[in-house]
């Protein structure tokens, strides 16, 4: 195809010599046109003279053609001179140019008519231009179509980033090619409207070249135009924001901005080009003074926007479908926040009708549901059980996890009054059946409020602060290994008086490293600093102010950690 | 590809072929339609307007269908929508000429009973 310069858009195929493969040429070419903007009517002209130039070769192309398979190359686009496309199709068969065979006679009526050479006949009609040669010892049959992309000659492109040398030399090919064929009726909305009024109607009308990424339209953007794409790919975006998922393609030949156009306000999508894009700007006053009287212009605008109502209507129906599953979800996640909430002590202070013993919990998830627990309660009218524990990780996952812990703990704490063999138990209880390799860190025990006497055990928990007056120390722990990681652990466990006045705090890592912005921990020495103030003050008042101090240490309300805390505290006599 | 018909009273046999008329579907379909059309019936309307696609293999088959009719003394006629490529084909070889071509059944079938 030498009359094609180098630089064009281009494709190949083939298929093997055989009328059975045609259908999938047809195919090929179809879907080739479609994706290099070809119009539909130039489009329908090459797959029938491809149908012709296969059936030629294949028919006349003796035993020789089907030694190697047929190639085909397309080449073209509206870039190309304005609008022209081309296909070459090379075949092995007998050297033969069908271009040198006399063009059949029409017959005058049924009698006279043949039914052969009709192919050629069609291919002569249907090709703007036609080429043969024969090289390498193959048939080189090339035909191609042109048409005008271009409404008029005057019409002048706004200079960007994008600009294509195509406009330059062909004027004057591209004003008689307009003549030729009827100008840009290819556009669904002028297809039935007088070419000489469209063309008078258009003569003022600028074409932009919009590199990809480039918007149109902004949402809030004041448009006084109507835009037709000419080639390229526009999306337009509901909600006026790049969401893929909202996005509405919009296909050469259809209208961009009719509707802002149409009511004077300002345009609600973002119309950004995809791929780079030639759009027709249409000033709305030529619109509706002289577009929409052309013949067919109104009916076909109204079919084009019911068609875009109905894509963007299936769209919006999943959107919304999307925001509703969503809204549920984040209700379930709510209705599972409360759940998990009414399983922990959360009232505080807890016990405030005894006067014997002073317990108080905190706790502020990271995530709208969390994974820490703690509890306390009575199993007998002076031992209190005490617990506190971590589950990795964080979310549903975690939560479920945790309110099993929680659930197997009290049943565990009714029934035994060794904080060992609940941890042993509760462990293997947890490694069965746990599929998803979650664990908790926890610490339990139980006091007797009269003589303070606190048995405990701990898996891999960190170790509690005891606190009274200046002294403030760590409570020794016993070995033991994280909960629900691995069976047939062994817990030991430790004993230790809390003196009447001695406060004992237990909390979660969320607590201790929480980060500054410098990446300092909050560490155990913060807590100790805020027990020393806050000594004389409710437990309550103490856990408040420890959390403050987190808060603020972390400069941020947003918690990276779960922030969990339990103090229990002997009243001084 | 699919070719079917209707009998309207004992004149007119309308033909409905949809598909493509391509080298494959012309294949397919060409002995129903030289059976159709070999029945004596005054009229055969054949209806493209379900037709994507008309090589000239497939206008070729017309062609011998409408020389069939005209034989034994009927008459054949097409009906083709506008704007389609069909038509295109049609035109481009001259054929709209010798087998007359509608844009609806109803002119079809009276231009076969004249």
């Amino acid at each position: 195809m030498t009359a094609l310069p180098d630089a064009v858009a281009s494709e190949e195929f083939s298929i093997a010599a055989s009328a059975a493969e045609v259908r999938r040429a047809s195919d090929w070419l179809e879907s080739v046109c479609r994706k290099h903007c070809v119009p539909q009517e130039k489009a329908d002209r090459l797959v029938l003279s491809l149908n012709e130039v296969l059936e030629n070769a294949i028919v006349y192309g003796g035993t020789a053609v089907k030694s190697s398979p047929v190639g085909l190359r397309f080449e073209g686009g509206p870039e190309l001179e304005g609008g022209k496309a081309g296909v070459t199709v090379s075949d092995s068969g007998a050297a033969f140019n069908p271009l040198t065979v006399a063009e059949k006679k029409q017959a005058r009526n049924l009698e006279e008519a043949t039914p052969g050479g009709l192919g050629l006949v069609m291919l002569h009609r249907l090709s703007d231009w036609l080429d043969y040669r024969h090289a390498d010892g193959r048939n080189h049959l090339s035909f191609g179509v042109r048409w005008a992309e271009i409404p008029h000659a005057s019409t002048h492109f706004r200079r960007g980033p994008d600009r294509r040398t195509a406009n330059r030399a062909v004027g004057q090919e591209r004003r008689r090619a307009a003549r030729r064929d009827h100008g840009i009726r290819w556009i669904a909305l002028f297809r039935d409207a007088d070419p000489a009024e469209l063309e008078r109607a258009l003569v003022e009308c600028e074409v932009l070249l919009l590199p990809a990424g480039q918007a149109l339209l902004r949402p809030g953007m004041q448009n006084q135009n109507v835009f037709i794409l000419l080639s390229g790919k526009l999306n337009a975006y509901i909600g006026g924001v790049e969401n893929p998922d909202a996005a509405i393609e919009i296909l050469p030949s259809e209208c961009i901005g009719e509707l802002s156009a149409i009511d004077g306000k300002p345009s609600s999508a973002l119309v950004l080009a995809v791929e780079d894009a030639r759009v027709l700007k249409l000033d709305k006053e030529v619109f509706w003074r002289r577009l929409i009287k052309l013949q067919g212009v109104a009916e076909n605008l109204m079919v084009t926007l019911t068609e875009r109502m109905r894509r963007s209507n299936e769209k919006a129906m999943v959107l919304q479908r999307e925001h509703l599953e969503l809204k549920h979800l984040k209700k379930e996640l709510e209705l599972a926040r409360q759940l998990q909430a009414s399983m922990l002590p959360l009232q505080r202070p807890l016990f405030p009708g005894r006067a014997d013993i002073e317990v108080c919990g905190f706790m502020e998830p990271a995530s709208k549901i969390g994974g820490d627990l703690f509890d306390a309660f009575f199993v007998d009218s002076r031992t209190l059980f005490i617990c506190i524990g971590d589950v990795s990780g964080h979310g549903i996952a975690a939560s479920l996890f945790m309110v099993r812990v929680i659930g197997l703990l009290r049943m565990l704490a009714m029934d035994t009054m060794q904080p060992d063999s609940i941890l042993e138990t509760l462990n293997d209880r947890l490694c069965i059946g746990n599929d998803t390799n979650l664990f908790v860190t926890l610490f339990c025990g139980f006091l007797d409020v009269q003589s303070g006497s606190l048995t405990y055990s701990n898996g891999g928990h960190c170790a509690p602060i005891i606190h009274k007056g200046r002294e403030v120390t760590l409570l020794p722990l016993p070995k033991g290994m994280l909960v629900g990681a691995a069976s047939g652990r062994r817990y030991a466990c430790l004993e230790y008086v809390l003196q009447p006045g001695e406060t004992l705090l237990c909390y979660t890592d969320g607590v201790t490293e929480a980060e500054s912005q410098s990446g300092k921990p909050f560490s155990e020495a913060g807590c100790v600093d805020l027990m020393r103030q806050h000594a004389a003050r409710p437990l309550l008042d103490l856990l408040d102010a420890l959390h403050d101090g987190v808060v603020s240490h972390i400069g941020s309300r947003l918690l990276a950690d779960d922030c969990t805390m339990l103090a229990v505290r002997r009243p001084s006599f | 590809m699919s070719i079917s018909h209707t009998d309207v009273g004992n004149d007119i046999r309308r033909i409905v072929i949809s598909g493509r008329l391509d080298i494959e579907g012309t294949d397919s379909v060409a002995a129903k339609l030289e059976a159709l059309v070999a029945e004596p019936r005054k009229g055969v309307v054949v209806d493209l307007t379900m037709l994507q696609f008309l090589a000239s293999i497939g206008i070729r088959a017309l062609i011998t269908g409408a020389k069939a009719v005209q034989k034994r003394g009927g008459k054949m006629s097409l009906v083709v929508s506008d704007n389609s490529s069909v038509k295109m084909s049609l035109e481009a070889t001259g054929i709209n000429d010798l087998i007359p071509m509608f844009d609806n059944t109803g002119d079809a079938e009276r231009a076969v009973l004249s």
